[in-house]
């Protein structure tokens, strides 16, 4: 079953890639470079100094402003889950920050703030901490009644409730709020970096100065095999340290 | 190895790679302690380097740094135009390698704004369309057609604008759209999506080889200089001696940058490699870039080797283009405005 899928997986790509290529062909890499194009620029662009430069500075930047989105969405969150006042005072605010585009306060951010660690810190944590601090909300506010009356008939205390059951069981929708914030980091970081003209967001502007998409679309690649790879890798973490929500939900 | 992963080592693990983070600015602060001294400037600038931006950016980039008391500026690439100067005007930056139409609306508005440099003199963007389906702008106002601007408003548009109004064409007859980069607009125009758009010299020239693109409008051919790109600050800033220095060492920085294009080709060629932003155009061979850097320095004058341009006079020829289009009032003062006393005391010392 499991091998049957992976090559419906593989069917499914290389028929988009056939597509691809096939319009490609047609319009000129002017309009669409094909695969085979992109996978040459590609080749060519991770070739360079400045590809993993501006990838690192961006990587580095947006994951101090993730590890704060998560140190203060995530008690935050499960804070609302539990404690209607708190819930009362910060939900109003988490239902407006949350439809806020970064790029609609890139500019604003830039000259309250400059364009260094602060500013870009700064925009990946806003856009992402509202993600995180919905996710763990509902994850705080569905932990079992069960779990809690036992532990409650065993005479433990709130704060032994906390630890040694809300705790534990919220344990796999962290690794959620971790890995829906982590692509909402990455693209907060990109916005700011293109408006700054800065790293990978900087090289995504250079691109698009070129006649040939064929450059554009590497770097987009380029972007989307790191996405990939980082959700992927936070969800197989999720699945070795909570193997009892991976084997409940199914998700392998 | 991953056997013993479980829900207490991910959170161990991730505690570890919070402190990690934690002391990575460390590591920039310690970076830092090492740079060369001198007063750092923070100029902004444009987020895209043409060809004819070329010389500002190896002036700002490697010129500055070499002038005495100065370390190299922290450049800071914009993608908003209209930005540059706001932050300036916001004192979060030193100074502007701004374009004209802001800086004159913002100075117009009130801002005590100083232009007192040129980063050329004479835009290299011209108008560009298909020849196979329109040959001239008078059609493509006959039929309402489309062209795409950067940002309504901007000194293309009012370029354009005013090209329209010396050929007696409405300018309200032409659809015009907003569209991001050069790049973006030619692959609309490729597309047909578009019937003409501003691009830079080198993307025209690099377009026609594709099909039948040509140059509809000139700009330097429409205007004696179509100014676009300005060195510009506040009056405030300028008072302090240390920023008047500055402002000398820089300008001086910008000239001599000039002054090497417009003498030296391979100069030129040298650092398009380093700072344009385009592959393509870095990796341009002669044969692309040399008609580039003639079209350049003879033809559209883009870098005086004194800024002679640089008078309220020039600037007072294209204020009416921006008058009838309603991006200007026309109130500014430009003998305020244009600021030629540290430009003059760079010419000094450099001769």
């Amino acid at each position: 079953m499991r091998f049957g899928s992976r090559i419906v997986n593989l069917l499914g790509i290389l028929l988009v890639l056939a597509l691809w290529q096939a319009a490609g062909a047609q319009l000129g890499d002017a309009l669409l470079a094909t695969p085979v194009q992109v996978a040459r620029a590609l080749v060519e662009t991770v070739q360079t100094g400045a590809f993993w430069a501006a990838l690192w500075q961006m990587l580095w930047k947006m994951m101090l402003g993730y590890a704060l989105a998560l140190v203060i969405g995530i008690p935050l969150g499960v804070a609302m889950g539990r404690v209607p006042v708190v819930n009362a005072i910060v939900k109003p605010w988490a239902s407006m920050f949350i439809v806020i585009s970064a790029a609609a306060i890139v500019p604003l951010f830039i000259i309250l703030m400059g364009r260094g660690l602060v500013f870009s810190t700064a925009i990946v944590f806003v856009v992402t901490v509202w993600y995180v601090v919905v996710t763990m909300t509902e994850a705080a506010r569905s932990v079992s009644p069960k779990l809690l009356n036992v532990a409650r008939s065993f005479a433990a205390n709130d704060f032994q409730r906390f630890r040694y059951v809300i705790l534990p069981s919220l344990h796999p929708f962290i690794m959620i709020a971790a890995r829906v914030g982590l692509v909402h980091a990455l693209r907060a970081m990109i916005t700011a970096e293109m408006f700054i003209s800065a790293g990978f967001g900087g090289l995504l502007n250079d691109a698009g100065l070129d006649l040939s998409t064929a450059p554009l679309f590497a770097l987009i690649v380029a972007l989307m095999i790191i996405s990939v790879s980082m959700t992927s890798a936070l969800r197989w973490i999720a699945h070795r340290s909570a193997p009892w929500y991976a084997s409940r939900t199914g998700d392998r | 190895m991953f056997d013993d992963v479980n829900r207490r080592t991910v959170l161990r693990a991730g505690l570890g790679g919070l402190s990690v983070l934690a002391l990575g600015p460390l590591a920039g602060s310690m970076q830092g302690a090492f740079a060369q001294t001198g007063r750092v400037l923070k100029i902004n600038t444009l987020a895209s380097a043409a060809a004819v931006n070329v010389p500002m950016q190896a002036a700002l980039r490697s010129g500055v740094g070499m002038m005495a008391g100065f370390a190299a500026p922290e450049v800071r690439p914009t993608k908003k135009i209209p930005q540059i100067a706001q932050e300036v005007i916001a004192g979060a930056a030193d100074l502007g390698d701004a374009d004209v139409a802001s800086t004159l609306a913002a100075a117009e508005a009130g801002a005590d704004l100083r232009i007192i440099g040129l980063s050329y003199s004479n835009t290299s963007q011209v108008i560009v369309a298909n020849t196979d389906k329109v040959k001239s702008l008078e059609e493509i106002a006959a039929k309402g057609g489309t062209i795409a601007v950067n940002s309504i408003g901007d000194f293309m548009y009012v370029m354009l604008a005013g090209a329209l109004l010396k050929r007696n064409i409405d300018p309200k007859k032409v659809n015009f759209i907003e569209m991001g980069s050069s790049g973006d607009r030619a692959r609309a125009l490729v597309a047909g999506r578009v019937d003409a758009v501003p691009m830079h010299i080198e993307q025209a020239l690099e377009l026609a080889q594709m099909g039948s693109y040509e140059m509809l409008v000139r700009p330097w051919e429409e205007y004696d200089n179509w100014f676009s790109a300005i060195v510009m600050t506040t009056g405030a800033w300028l008072k302090a001696d240390e920023n008047k220095r500055a402002a000398v060492a820089v300008l001086k920085s910008v000239l001599t940058s000039f002054r090497n294009t417009n003498k030296d080709y391979g100069w030129f060629k040298t650092q398009v490699g380093q700072y344009a932003s385009s592959k393509e155009l870095k990796a341009a061979d002669d044969s692309m870039l040399k008609p580039v850097w003639e079209t350049l320095t003879t033809r559209i004058k883009a870098f005086p080797n004194n800024m002679e341009t640089l008078t309220p006079d020039e600037f007072a020829k294209v204020i009416p283009a921006y008058k009838a289009v309603g991006a200007l009032k026309g109130t500014v003062d430009l003998t305020k405005v244009i600021d030629r006393t540290y430009l003059e005391q760079a010419v000094k010392e450099l001769a």
